[in-house]
């Protein structure tokens, strides 16, 4: 007798291929934990009860529940999930694809930089939402600090897996603040041409830290540039957050 | 002077036996320079040749002598043909369509060893080749060009201003493979 069950994220794909009654229904309570779809279940149990005498319609059934219990609409699925990982190469090959998308649609340098960020900024206003509800904390954030730690902290973990390297305060303008990180996880594995020198794919990033912070009601201008650093031939990056005249008043 | 001594490495067919000459002639006048001092296993340089044949890669990782541009490309087409010529050296019947390679036929050159070098080839399955010249008694080129090619599916394919077949001028890849290759050598 093979049963073989897989769960995947939320949904549970259930195909069997014995008809032994007694298995599939030990099978099946031993499954109760993992089942977090419970309408389905007593659907389930209803099915494997009827057509449990049968061979093959068994393995056929298996089949159909398991296609049924794959489609869940991505609205239905719940908002505390578990930290799933994607594979850095796929990632990789997604926003190299998504760089050369934007690179045939502009004429100029500066505007591939504004597409990139203009990507970024759909990303972040959803990212923003998602990451306040999961933090769970009951006030929002006022203090123009404590948006800029939830994004040096909270946001680049979710994102890129460890906090960002540094956030300085510029010494000569009071509105502007730097994020860097030495190793910034979309410029992985670019290396921008001599003749297209100033372009930092870390746009999209800075794009993403502007949905934010627009999203949190603190409106900035956020930029991305590579500063070299001694000793190492491989840049790192910094976003350069500038608030507008009346986050700066309103935080005094 | 000694570099001009070169051995077939097991090859042996006699119409193509002058233009394999040449090419061990060629790699050997390239890697002839102040050997004999040296007891280390050193690699000499890196080629890149892709599908179409064209060199799109090439490098030197310890002191020879450089030859110019063009006689690089010239190298890398000549080892290109010499590759796809060598496929027709077991004499197997090809149906049309199939690679020589999975009917236990040749499937190009993989190993070319001389008295002061050593030549070792690696084709991925898209056709793009990776060639390393090291000193003879190197004993894990094929790890090694393993790992170029890693590098190379990271830092090349990976990069979105790279054009696919085009020579590689990517930055990234040039310093990953300085520092693999300060490691070997």
């Amino acid at each position: 007798a093979v049963v073989s069950t897989q769960s995947t994220g939320n949904y549970h794909t259930f195909s069997v291929s014995s008809p032994s009654l007694i298995l599939t229904q030990l099978l099946v309570l031993c499954d109760i934990s993992l089942y977090s779809l419970n309408t389905h279940f007593l659907l389930l149990i209803f099915f494997v009860y009827i057509f449990n005498f049968s061979f093959f319609s068994l393995t056929f059934f298996g089949l159909i529940m398991s296609s049924k219990l794959v489609s869940v609409n991505i609205v239905d699925r719940p908002l505390t999930k578990a930290k799933t990982e994607v594979s850095l190469s796929a990632f990789a090959f997604l926003f190299s694809e998504l760089v050369q998308y934007s690179q045939t649609r502009v004429h100029h340098i500066n505007d591939l930089e504004r597409r990139l960020a203009d990507v970024g900024v759909l990303v972040g206003q959803r990212v923003l939402e998602l990451y306040v509800w999961r933090e769970k904390s009951s006030k929002r954030e006022t203090k123009l600090l404590g948006i800029l730690s939830f994004v040096y902290s909270t946001v680049w973990k979710v994102l890129f897996g460890k906090q960002a390297d540094s956030l300085e305060k510029s010494t000569e303008q009071e509105d502007e603040y730097m994020i860097s990180d030495n190793t910034m996880l979309v410029n992985r594995f670019i290396s921008t041409p001599k003749d297209l020198g100033g372009l930092n794919c870390a746009a999209f990033v800075a794009g993403v830290v502007e949905g934010i912070l627009d999203g949190a009601e603190f409106p900035a201008r956020v930029t991305a540039h590579s500063v070299a650093v001694e000793g190492q031939r491989i840049q790192k990056t910094t976003k350069l957050i500038k608030f507008n005249p009346e986050v700066i008043e309103r935080d005094k | 002077s000694s570099g001009i001594n070169a051995e077939y490495g097991g090859i042996f067919c006699k119409q193509h036996k002058l233009c394999f000459f040449s090419i061990v002639i060629a790699f050997s006048l390239n890697t002839t320079t102040h050997f004999k001092t040296q007891k280390e296993m050193v690699i000499f340089s890196l080629y890149i040749i892709n599908k179409a044949g064209s060199l799109i890669y090439q490098n030197d990782f310890s002191a020879i002598p450089k030859l110019g541009g063009n006689d690089y490309l010239r190298l890398g087409s000549t080892f290109h043909g010499l590759h796809a010529i060598a496929t027709t050296f077991l004499p197997v019947t090809i149906m049309s369509g199939l690679d020589p390679g999975t009917l236990g036929g040749s499937s190009g050159i993989e190993l070319l060893e001389a008295d002061t070098f050593k030549l070792q080839c690696y084709q991925t399955v898209t056709n793009v080749k990776f060639y390393l010249t090291a000193d003879p008694s190197h004993p894990n080129l094929d790890q090694i060009l393993h790992t170029v090619y890693e590098l190379y599916t990271d830092y090349v394919l990976k990069n979105p201003f790279y054009e696919m077949d085009m020579p590689i001028r990517c930055e990234l890849f040039e310093i990953y493979l300085d520092k693999l290759f300060q490691n070997e050598n």
